[in-house]
């Protein structure tokens, strides 16, 4: 008996193979369709402390990024038709990268939901309905059960003050406690002045979210620094006039 | 490549049809019906173009092209819930109805090919993958990693093994020959 490979490479020119299509065609048609393409412009400084530079296609991270996808058009906002080079998923969270915001100013109606204790919010979502340590008891607590209005949230918000400067929203700091999974409970959409970096807040994966304002939603409002993290089955978004080191602070200090 | 990169149309044009053989041929093997393979393949081209101002200049671009292929074919397959080999399998009942031969071919005598051909279907579908990426489609072996997605040592290994079983397969054939009066 001969040896099998050469008997294999020989086989190859008499297979059968269905007839090729005329790709070329219908792929020169479709991307005559599509939009001009544009340079690459990579996440800007996505590190995580003690590793080297990560992009979110490589990172393989963990399963709270779940994608970065291409996306020549979609719908960025009401009425706003952006193009989009790439997004980011963490949690319930999902970041886009845009050319241009929509229009959007700092809410009237952050969109909280009912005033509510942190009993009644745990009861009534399902969800954490933690303090920041180190900013003490929170001056309110607000809930959206399942029920109302889309996926079930917890805000947890303390007034500004000395140290904690007002943010867009006029609060102090705003934490919002989303259930993990979904990305697209809560969408960002960040220009190019805006730094999305990977952090790590206590062991768990983080995204810090900074530079120009970006815009979140819904209702699609302007915010400013942001710190996203996931633990367990749960997402945690905080928002604060802060600087890195020191949502860091507050995030570890959540609980 | 390079006016490829930086969105040149009739340059990409070009690099499909250079590729549109191998990139069918993969999705076919993958996806298990010739249909679903075209879909594959085309899907494959326009995403690894929306994505070529990202491909690092110098890289080789048929394993990365086929990593893509192989991708969008496994996604077909998955969704209708198929198992792949069928169009090797097609490919297989079609030759052994008597096309014209190779040269090549016409020194696989005495039904030997189809001999190989029903001991390559009787594989389990990796081994069949492996050995029809490296031989059927005459992938090199980073190819056949970036199709399988596997490392290429993995795929030596996992080579070894599906040829060793596919001897197995075909010794019983080479006892009868040797009977034969």
């Amino acid at each position: 008996m001969t040896e099998l490979e050469p008997r294999l490479a020989a086989l190859r020119d008499d297979m059968a193979w269905p007839p090729t299509p005329d790709l070329t065609s219908a792929v020169a048609a479709r991307i005559a369709a599509e939009p001009a393409q544009r340079p690459w412009r990579p996440w800007p400084a996505l590190r995580m402390p003690g590793m080297p530079l990560l992009r979110p296609v490589t990172a393989g991270l963990a399963a709270a990024v779940v994608a970065v996808a291409i996306a020549l058009t979609l719908a960025a906002a009401p009425g706003v038709r952006a193009r989009v080079a790439d997004w980011l998923g963490i949690g319930a969270v999902r970041i886009e990268r845009v050319d241009r915001l929509p229009d959007a100013g700092p809410a009237a109606d952050l969109g909280l939901g009912r005033r509510t204790s942190a009993a009644a919010a745990r009861r009534s979502t399902g969800l954490p309905a933690p303090a920041i340590r180190a900013l003490g008891p929170p001056d309110a607590i607000y809930a959206t059960p399942v029920a109302r209005a889309g996926p079930a949230r917890v805000s947890v918000v303390y007034v500004a003050r000395r140290g904690l400067p007002a943010t867009t929203s006029g609060l102090g700091a705003l934490l919002t406690v989303l259930p993990g999974g979904n990305p697209e409970i809560v969408k960002k959409l960040a220009g190019s002045g805006t730094d999305v970096a990977f952090v790590d807040v206590a062991g768990a994966l983080g995204v810090f979210v900074s530079g120009e304002q970006h815009v979140v939603g819904p209702p699609n409002r302007l915010a400013g620094n942001t710190l996203i993290w996931v633990r367990g089955a749960v997402t945690y978004r905080l928002e604060a006039d802060l600087g890195r080191d020191a949502m860091l602070r507050l995030a570890r200090s959540v609980g | 490549m390079e006016r490829a990169r930086r969105g040149d149309p009739a340059a990409y044009e070009a690099l499909v049809r250079a590729h549109q053989d191998i990139a069918f041929r993969t999705a076919c093997l993958l996806a298990g019906s010739s249909a679903d393979a075209e879909e594959a393949a085309q899907e494959a081209f326009v995403k690894a173009w929306r994505a070529l101002p990202r491909f690092r200049a110098g890289a080789p671009f048929r394993p990365w092209l086929l990593a893509i292929v192989a991708n969008e074919a496994r996604n077909r397959r998955r969704a209708a819930g198929r198992r792949a080999g069928l169009a090797l399998r097609a490919a297989a009942e079609r030759t052994s109805g008597g096309a014209a031969p190779s040269p090549e071919a016409a020194l696989l005598a005495g039904g030997e090919r189809e001999a190989l051909l029903a001991a390559l279907v009787a594989l389990d579908e990796r081994d069949q993958a492996v050995i029809a990426c490296r031989y059927l489609l005459d992938l090199s072996e980073r190819e056949t990693a970036d199709v399988l997605g596997c490392r290429p040592g993995t795929v030596k290994s996992r080579l070894s093994r599906a040829l060793e079983r596919m001897r197995a397969q075909l010794e019983p054939h080479a006892v009868e020959e040797a009977v034969a009066p």
